[in-house]
């Protein structure tokens, strides 16, 4: 053991510690999950605006979980989704529970807001009668058959200006009983729970959705009764299913590699301690690339932990290619020469590998810049092990040979796929690879990357079907300098909506300046109330009603002292409240406003309004095209580093090896990755931007077999042996990934299963041969 | 100790051959349930209010098609209620709609209204629960609303009369009343053509 060997040591172990002293204590906190499938998606680098946007609907949607409780009469509903209340509420799972609405905290900021917000215009309709003519419908209304709720509030509101506004408020298709929303549908009568989630869907410390799941598995048991029914919505359903999915399939692919990893080497190796040693990489390289890109990231998305978990597969390799070298050895054989004659090839081999990786993290993607900071920290470390600590650690390691027949039997199959190999047999293998290219399609649809539980959409299915208008994901964002200038755009785009509406190309649109008109145009309203409410006529008629004076006199009071209600003061009422979702405030440059859509028949149409109808400031944000574009143009950029790669690999390659030899290593690769391309185009599998960033491990994998084979010479046996085992955990592990039920990793899995097969098989191909001169 | 009287007195009321044989009891005094015309009084005692809200017109009441309201007084005003929707007009000018459809607590209460006028005892059994009594031709039910949209306003209804609904006196929580006197019921017969015409709103 030299100086310089004992030196390392005690650097990589001081390393060791650090790493799970802070390991131990990050785990200890719970390891921050994110679930959240367009976390791992880049911004949309266009507009910040849109994104804010699309963030606030996303949060407030993804905070949301929805009830339904069902029942053939309103009075068991209620009942029912009373108890299903309670039992949210006692499980500390949300933060509100919303079942019973405060009608009279509405109410009262109806009153407040009353003379404001309602059009003269539309409420006393200008006439051939005057003032006279539409107060005396106002009364035809009071007197008919629809006249209860206007006789009940006619003192305080003679106009009904309130009640109008809290009408309005509203939705269509829904009523209220005792303060509870009921929709209708299904024969049924549905008594609605809102609650906010306590935490975000999509982050698990190990508390997040799972409690959200199972408070309303108690909420159902407790609302349970003959004839009930309960439909529940919410991401954290979904994302909670995902995320334990995720846990339970990491596990699977997980302890499927190590089995087969342990299995192969006990096969080679026969020694314990060479086993034990070459999973000693793989636990170092895990651990530091957790505590990495928890450290980097911030979190830990699920899918970098599936693939991760299988990336960090190549970590055993180091290991396996030095005790591979020891199959061969001598009595003079000791770890510390191996690792040092090794060294050359493993330095290469982790710098390719950390070129690939790195070219991910070029990429404007979150998702794959922790995929690459995860596997790049994982390999350095699993490097670093291998170079520092085998020699000091393995310095009385004595080989033991009886593995060799397996070296022996594969160095067997390539000799004789070696003699099989030629040009002529290689060139239909070479049009099934154009054929297979031909046929090679993309798609990019963000819904094809998510597994939905088919019983949670059916679930979330009726509850839309049920609401009628739930919003979609497309919608306007209305901005401007200031809140009136939004509020007007708003309204110009209101307007110009309203043929699509009569049209039925458009279900139903919901703004906030439906209820909330702009400063200006309140003024107006104010003026004229002023103007038409200060005819003596107007008294006149409420003393006729039988009005108490004092109740007249509040009423002029009211009107006198009456100001524009501003969107702060809105959303802050109780009225208001539920509008919050459509309000971006806080912008650096001006406000901003959501216009919600349903029932979207035509969405061409409606993207292409603003421009048609000339309206300013008014944007149509269609995120599923976004992201889906997005998805395409990563899948593209993923293809060009893919590419690019190449090139910088070649590069690295040619100081040592030459233009020649760095061909031949690289060139082994590019066939393996072309290749799994064409199985995927005769396959019918659609090329996605989880297999085309693939497609770079296949590359960086793939060369890194090659350079072993170029760097053993002629005499390949442990070359031969390292890669053979390298490459069966990969596809162990990638093939287990294959099977994946998120079809991201499936996506990603499959590729990598078709590339590095073919990359073993062709990783010979790079040997120096003697009838070729390298 | 008097409260529990009324309770136990409420219990026996309650008790289903009694309750039974009063609507039987009504459900033989009534006649032409189907298809009627007549006057109407309507007052609504508001507590807010220095006076009633009076109005006065005629009803025709036709047991497939629904319910014409044609106030008189104070003001002239037609509405048409049927299960589907409200229109009211005024001088051939809808002022005021209601559809079922988008508006689903509607249905119930008209289907409430129409089942009172039309006498239709069996339907309200479901919404409510009827205590009553008889003396010689003349009867009198009171309604107590068991949930639904009724029970959040109204406390009681109370109906009384002979061969048809005489009076209608809806009692509400907040102690406001409504209260609807009939008169000079007699069978529909024809519909004039402003009828008919009404009727058709769409």
């Amino acid at each position: 053991m030299t100086q310089r060997e004992r030196h390392g040591f005690a650097a990589w172990l001081i390393g060791v510690l650090v790493v799970a002293v802070l390991l131990g204590r990050l785990l200890w906190q719970g390891l921050p999950l994110q679930t959240d499938l367009l976390a791992m998606l880049p911004a949309n680098e266009q507009d910040p605006l849109a994104q804010a946007a699309s963030r606030q609907l996303d949060a407030v949607l993804g905070e949301r979980s929805v009830l339904l409780v069902g029942a053939g009469d309103a009075e068991t509903a209620i009942a029912a989704a009373g108890r299903a209340a309670a039992e949210l509420r006692a499980s500390k799972a949300f933060s509100d529970v919303r079942l019973q609405r405060p009608q009279l905290d509405a109410l009262a900021s109806a009153l407040q807001f009353r003379f404001a917000l309602s059009d003269p215009d539309r409420v006393l309709p200008p006439g051939p009668q005057g003032l006279q003519g539409a107060l005396d419908e106002v009364a035809a209304q009071l007197y008919g058959p629809l006249g209860a709720p206007r006789a009940a509030l006619l003192s305080r509101d003679p106009l009904f200006l309130a009640g109008d506004l809290l009408q309005r408020r509203m939705v269509p298709g829904m009523d209220m009983d005792r303060g509870v929303l009921l929709l209708h549908g299904e024969q049924r009568v549905w008594a609605l729970i809102e609650a906010r989630n306590a935490s975000r869907a999509f982050v698990d410390h190990g508390d997040g959705p799972a409690p959200v799941a199972a408070a309303i598995a108690r909420a159902r048991a407790a609302a349970a009764a003959p004839g009930v029914e309960v439909l529940a919505s919410s991401i954290a359903l979904h994302s909670g299913l995902a995320s334990r999915t995720a846990k339970d399939e990491i596990s699977r692919i997980g302890i499927g590699s190590w089995i087969g990893a342990i299995l192969l080497m006990w096969l080679a190796f026969r020694r314990v301690s060479a086993i034990v040693l070459c999973l000693l990489p793989l636990a170092v390289a895990t651990a530091v690339a957790l505590l990495v890109t928890v450290t980097l990231m911030g979190s830990l998305h699920v899918l970098t932990l599936v693939f991760g978990a299988s990336l960090i597969g190549v970590a055993i390799d180091y290991g396996t290619h030095c005790f591979a070298d020891s199959l061969g050895a001598d009595e003079h054989w000791s770890m510390s020469h191996a690792v040092q004659q090794l060294r050359p090839a493993l330095t290469y081999g982790m710098l390719t590998s950390v070129t690939g990786y790195l070219a991910l993290a070029l990429a404007p993607f979150p998702g794959l810049r922790e995929i690459a900071v995860f596997s790049s920290a994982g390999l350095l470390a699993a490097f670093l092990t291998v170079v520092l600590a085998f020699p000091v650690l393995l310095r009385h390691y004595r080989p033991d040979t009886r593995g060799m027949w397996l070296a022996a039997f594969i160095d067997g199959v390539y000799r004789r796929m070696g003699s099989w190999v030629s040009w002529r047999r290689l060139l239909p293998l070479l049009l099934l690879l154009l054929g297979g290219l031909w046929q090679l399609r993309a798609s990019d649809d963000i819904r094809s990357f998510y597994a939905r539980d088919p019983q949670l959409a059916q679930q979330d299915d009726r509850i839309r079907a049920l609401f009628g208008q739930a919003p979609e994901t497309q919608f306007y964002l209305v901005q401007g300098r200031s809140a009136a200038e939004v509020l007007q755009r708003e309204q110009r785009l209101l307007q110009a909506l309203q043929p699509m509406l009569a049209a039925g190309q458009l279900g139903h649109v919901r703004a906030l300046s439906q209820l909330l008109p702009d400063p200006a145009s309140q003024q107006v309203h104010l003026q004229r109330w002023q103007q038409r409410l200060a005819d003596p006529a107007y008294t006149n008629w409420l003393r006729g009603l039988g009005i108490p004076e004092e109740a007249i006199a509040a009423d002029a009071a009211a009107l006198a002292s009456a100001r524009p209600v501003s969107p702060s003061g809105w959303l802050a009422s109780p009225l208001g409240q539920a509008d919050r979702v459509l309000w971006l405030d806080g912008q650096a440059a001006g406000k901003a406003s959501l216009v919600l859509l349903s029932g979207i028949r035509d969405r061409a149409a409606l993207a292409d309004l603003p421009a048609r109808a000339g309206l300013s400031g008014v944007q149509w944000v269609d995120r599923t095209a976004d992201v889906s574009g997005l998805m395409a143009r990563s899948r593209n950029l993923a293809l060009a580093l893919t590419a690019a790669a190449i090139v910088v690999m070649l590069l690295l390659m040619v100081p040592r090896h030459g233009w020649r030899g760095a061909t031949w290593i690289i060139l082994p690769s590019v066939f393996s990755a072309a290749g799994a391309l064409a199985l995927f185009g005769w396959l019918g599998l659609p090329l996605n931007i989880f297999s085309a960033f693939a497609l770079l491990l296949v590359l960086a994998l793939g060369v890194d077999y090659a350079i072993f084979f170029r760097e053993s010479g002629e005499d390949s046996h442990q070359a031969m042996l390292g890669v053979a085992l390298d490459s069966s955990t990969t596809v162990l592990s990638f093939g287990l990934l294959a099977l994946s039920s998120l079809p991201a990793a499936r996506s990603f899995g499959t590729m990598v299963l078709f590339g590095i097969m073919l990359a073993f098989l062709l990783a010979p191909l790079a040997r120096p041969q003697p009838g070729r001169t390298a | 100790m008097k409260r529990v009287l009324t309770a136990l007195l409420g219990c026996l009321l309650l008790s289903a051959p009694a309750l039974a044989g009063v609507i039987d009891d009504v459900r033989v005094r009534v006649a032409l349930p189907d298809a009627q015309r007549g006057e109407f009084r309507q007052e609504k005692h508001v507590a807010t209010l220095s006076k009633p809200l009076i109005s006065s017109g005629q009803f025709i009441y036709l047991k497939p098609r629904g319910l014409l309201w044609r106030m008189d007084r104070p003001y002239a005003s037609d509405a048409v209620i049927t299960g589907e929707q409200l229109i009211q007009q005024v001088r051939g000018k809808t002022i005021a709609r209601v559809e079922a459809r988008s508006q689903p607590g509607y249905s119930s209460v008209s289907r409430i209204f129409m089942a009172l006028v039309g006498g239709d005892w069996q339907a309200l059994e479901q919404d409510f629960v009827i205590q009553g009594k008889v003396s010689g031709p003349s009867w009198q039910l009171e309604l107590t609303p068991k949930g639904g949209l009724f029970a959040s306003f109204a406390r009681t209804l109370t109906l009384s009369g002979g061969k048809t609904l005489e009076q209608l006196d809806i009692a509400e929580k907040n102690g406001d009343r409504t209260v609807y006197v009939f008169s000079n019921v007699r069978e529909a017969g024809r519909l004039t053509a402003a009828e008919d015409a009404l009727y058709a709103l769409k």
